[in-house]
């Protein structure tokens, strides 16, 4: 694995933000915006595995789409060795039951990402197929069959063996063990890991599962309402948490073997993104927030919390 | 010693399909017991939900065969019930709740209204009555502004909103036993363990037993009191949870937990189970597991019934432990 | 492992597949059956046929089915049995000629429409909405009129009024693939429209497509024996069904064989058609396959 130093950046983005109109007054100008990036900073170096954790409306899928270059974000820039360039950036998605076209035989499927941007001869198309489904490990005379005739498994193959099909340097992998069984999930999981070694893959690991994230990701991004509230080395964040959500997030991670499920939380409600906090997004669900949260936060040393030193010190009383 | 609240025996279920027959369930026996929480885990295709589903009659009448068994629930063979003594039951002796909340709930109507129809349904309470009564509900699943809620559409409330209140509405009538589908798949970890929390909670309150449908072991392992492990259509072990999950017997139970992320370090290839699950129109004569087992020896190729392996209630359908156990 | 195996193909259709999904709704095999009786006895109307459709025998005027003449004689003597075999030819023509066009026009006009959205797609949808607010008999009656009363006018006729259902049809299904994450996936790898065209929304309206065809079959040849029957369809001597009809009509007290035949003919293949697009509903989804 080359991790390389700051300068082997793959992907940067600067200060993205991205929202939505929502709601239209009489002459159709948007009356509110659905904010769904507010500000992140995040590098992707070059070999990694980045793995990106949250909970549902934390614009972690929105994220997905900017760096695939899909959506213009409203505010930030993207840039880097990998960014503008299509044929560099794939994505595997959740669901290999939509993420296939049913009416596309699997050689055609696999080949998509080439034959779509320039004519290539069905013979090499088909070699390509070939050459691509030894890698993920699907046997050549399946090629002619359809998506539909596979498993859920062997669906997220072919998904993988159409990503590598245009040779990228960076796979946005979108919660893709997340439909999977147990035992598949960890066939896919071991073939992604064999792959990144062989062909220096950079990924982009989103998840909402930490066990997933933790075995796979050496760095990982936190992200909670639009905005990452802690990131660091996947070793340190996952077993010493330093931000507050991170915390609540990490605690209620059923464990097998624990028993019982511990005090009752009391407030699971996401705040609205409409109309976003002034201070700290967190505050309203925190068990430690104080008068001072109620300034803007900043990501400083890869934790979004005033308090996060302190706290840590006090072991989070 | 407990009464009884569900008893399935033997029970064998097939599909029939173009050429041939799903074999869906297989020889699976199952018992809950008054206020007792069970789960029942396996991948997908391993028929937990649609035992479940079975012993509420819910399958389509036409779509399925029953093969062999019974079902009993609180008393009533299911499998003879007639409809409308059927329908009496659903919702006031047992109730259900589904992995997607959206979906349960009727997208025109307030909750509120919903809400009262179904209790008032059940019940002989007056409007006024059922009213304080659904408040008294969304107030035990922590929601503050109950009165507000009941006021609100389906849509405008997120998925961990949605999926208390149909918990509540489960709740309405003290049922003898719910059956929860995957109740907490969709939704974020820490609304999860919220609704977990709560669904345990009022469970014990009311004497509830739960059938605990899930893909997912390490949420049974802190949820259920005791579990039975499917594979493709059979029950391989059941047990209570920590003796089953701490020191699984069945080779199936110990692949499964080896192949979890967490069981590996991180950097270390993860130990997946070979092979694919048996296809069900097809199946092996023995054990369902033996092509993708380890162990497998001469045995195997006839049908391992749940041999028991110590008192208490622990049993595993395994030649192996059979064999190991006698020695 | 580098050489590509081209020849080694699954076959397309599985027959065995076929025959038990036949089985499982036997009004699709009636359907079925009653469509291949039809087509068949139409398109060898030569060979079954035991006179010449047009010849006319004044000695033989409107006489009641007989060994000779199996469905009788019309008012100059012609055997009706051949007028119904060779009257077929035109409405079923006239049925696959409109369903065709309007089923070819329609895709296009609906794919275009659900591809490219915005502007494109609100001049398409609004003429469409013109179409299909006009009363569509009245729009055949008036486009008949105006391009004089043939066969093949009213087939033109009717073909427009059917095109906006299978724009409709196909923008829906387009609105549907654009949404699947294998579109994403191809928009992440930017790829044109045209290959989203052929190679996502094409092959998935191609189905609802044909279905909602051949249900239209069985009201298409309906409506051009309808305008035959006004005498905006097929002109004398053509034999054509709704044509029989109407000049049966006048004799239908005494002599109910000659409208009684031809009509029963009408009734029978619109039926079969209805009987047998019902069915390949259910067919044609591979999708149903994995069930």
């Amino acid at each position: 694995m080359s991790v390389g130093g700051a300068s082997d950046t793959v992907l940067k983005l600067a200060d993205i933000s991205v929202r939505f109109p929502s709601g239209a007054d009489w002459l159709g100008r948007a009356t509110s915006h659905v904010h769904a990036l507010n500000g992140v900073n995040l590098d992707v170096r070059r070999g990694e595995t980045l793995g990106i954790v949250g909970e549902s409306g934390c614009g972690k899928s929105t994220l997905a789409q900017v760096l695939l270059g899909l959506l213009q974000p409203s505010a930030g820039q993207v840039t880097g060795a990998a960014a503008g360039d299509e044929s560099a950036l794939q994505i595997v998605f959740q669901d290999p039951q939509s993420s296939l076209n049913s009416r596309m035989r699997v050689w055609r499927v696999i080949t998509e990402p080439v034959f779509a941007r320039q004519r290539k001869s069905t013979s090499e198309l088909r070699r390509l197929a070939v050459e691509l489904a030894a890698k993920v490990g699907l046997r050549e005379e399946t090629l002619d069959r359809y998506p539909h005739e596979f498993s859920g498994g062997q669906r997220q193959r072919i998904a993988i063996a159409r990503a590598l099909s245009s040779d990228p340097d960076v796979i946005v992998l979108d919660e893709p063990t997340s439909a999977l069984d147990i035992s598949v999930q960890a066939q896919i999981l071991n073939l992604l890991e064999a792959l990144q070694r062989d062909r220096n893959l950079t990924y982009i690991f989103i998840s909402h599962d930490i066990s997933v994230i933790s075995h796979m990701c050496r760095r990982v991004a936190v992200m909670y309402l639009g905005q990452i509230v802690e990131i660091g080395a996947a070793s340190d964040l996952l077993t010493r948490p330093r931000h507050p959500y991170t915390q609540l997030l990490l605690g209620s991670v059923p464990t097998l073997g624990e028993e019982g499920l511990g005090e009752l939380i009391e407030d699971t409600e996401l705040p609205s993104n409409r109309r976003l906090p002034s201070g700290c997004f967190f505050f309203d669900r925190c068990a430690f927030s104080k008068p001072v949260c109620r300034q803007p936060q900043r990501l400083i040393a890869g934790v979004r919390c005033c308090r996060a030193d302190e706290l840590a010190n006090a072991g989070f009383p | 010693m407990r009464k009884s609240v569900l008893d399935i025996d033997n029970l064998s279920l097939e599909f029939p399909v173009y050429g041939g027959a799903v074999s869906a369930v297989n020889r699976v026996s199952l018992h809950v017991q008054e206020g007792e929480i069970v789960g029942i885990v396996g991948e997908s295709g391993s028929a937990k939900s649609v035992t479940a589903m079975t012993a509420m009659r819910l399958l389509p009448r036409e779509s399925f065969h029953i093969r062999s068994g019974r079902i009993t629930l609180l008393g009533h063979d299911m499998l003879a019930l007639d409809e409308q003594k059927l329908a009496a039951m659903r919702g006031r002796d047992v109730a259900m709740i589904f992995q997607e909340p959206l979906t349960a709930l009727n997208p025109t109507k307030r909750v509120g209204a919903q809400m009262l129809g179904v209790i008032r349904l059940h019940t002989r309470l007056s409007e006024r009555e059922a009213r304080l009564h659904a408040i008294k509900l969304l107030t035990d699943m922590r929601i503050n502004d109950a009165e507000e809620i009941l006021q609100r559409y389906p849509f405008e409330l997120s998925g961990g909103m949605r999926q208390r209140i149909l918990i509540g509405l489960a709740f309405a009538c003290s049922p003898k036993l719910l059956i929860a589908d995957e109740p907490t798949t969709a939704l974020d970890v820490t609304v999860q363990k919220q609704v977990l929390q709560l669904l345990r909670k009022k469970a014990r309150e009311l004497n509830t037993a739960i059938l605990f449908i899930c893909h997912d072991l390490a949420v049974v392992s802190q949820f259920c009191d005791r579990l039975y492990v499917m594979y493709a259509g059979s029950v391989v072990e059941t047990g209570p949870t920590r003796a089953v999950l701490s020191a699984p017997q069945h080779p199936y139970t110990r692949a499964l937990i080896r192949a979890l992320p967490e069981s590996a370090r991180p950097g270390q290839a993860l130990r997946s189970i070979r092979g694919v699950v048996p296809n069900l129109t097809d199946m092996p004569t023995g054990c369902a597991f033996q092509e993708r087992c380890d162990h497998a020896f001469e045995a195997c190729s006839s049908i391992p019934p749940l041999f028991s392996l110590d008192d208490e209630k622990r049993a595993s359908a395994c030649w192996l432990c059979e064999k190991e156990h006698a020695a | 492992m580098t050489e590509a195996p081209a020849t080694v193909k699954r076959p397309r259709i599985d027959l065995g597949y076929f025959r038990y999904q036949l089985k499982r709704s036997p009004l699709t095999i009636v359907g079925l059956t009653m469509v291949a009786f039809v087509l068949i006895v139409v398109i060898f109307a030569p060979v079954f046929a035991t006179h010449e459709p047009n010849a006319i025998d004044l000695r033989a005027r409107l006489a009641p089915p007989t060994l000779d003449h199996f469905f009788g004689t019309d008012e100059v003597g012609r055997d009706i049995y051949s007028r119904i075999l060779y009257g077929g030819r035109q409405s079923i023509a006239v049925g696959f000629f409109v369903v065709f066009l309007a089923g070819l026009t329609g895709t296009i006009l609906g794919a275009l429409s659900g591809l490219i959205g915005g502007r494109t797609d609100t001049i398409i949808m609004r003429l469409m909405d013109v179409v299909l607010s006009v009363p569509s008999l009245a729009l055949i009656l008036a486009l008949a009129a105006a391009l004089g009363p043939s066969l093949i006018n009213a087939a033109l006729a009717i073909a427009i009024v059917r095109i906006p259902f299978y724009v409709r049809l196909v923008r829906g299904q387009a609105l549907i693939v654009r949404e699947m994450a294998y579109v994403k996936a191809a928009n992440t790898f930017r790829a044109g429209r045209l290959h989203i065209l052929r190679w996502h929304i094409l092959p998935n309206t191609l189905s609802p497509v044909i279905v909602q065809g051949t249900l239209d079959l069985g009201s298409t040849i309906l409506l051009a024996s309808a305008l035959s029957f006004i005498g905006l369809g097929a002109q004398q001597p053509t034999a054509e069904w709704g044509a029989m009809v109407a000049t049966g009509r006048n004799y239908i007290l005494d002599q109910w064989w000659y409208s009684g035949f031809p009509g029963f003919a009408i009734l029978f293949t619109a039926t079969g058609f209805n009987l047998f697009g019902d069915g390949v509903r259910d067919m044609l989804d591979p999708r149903q396959k994995a069930r």
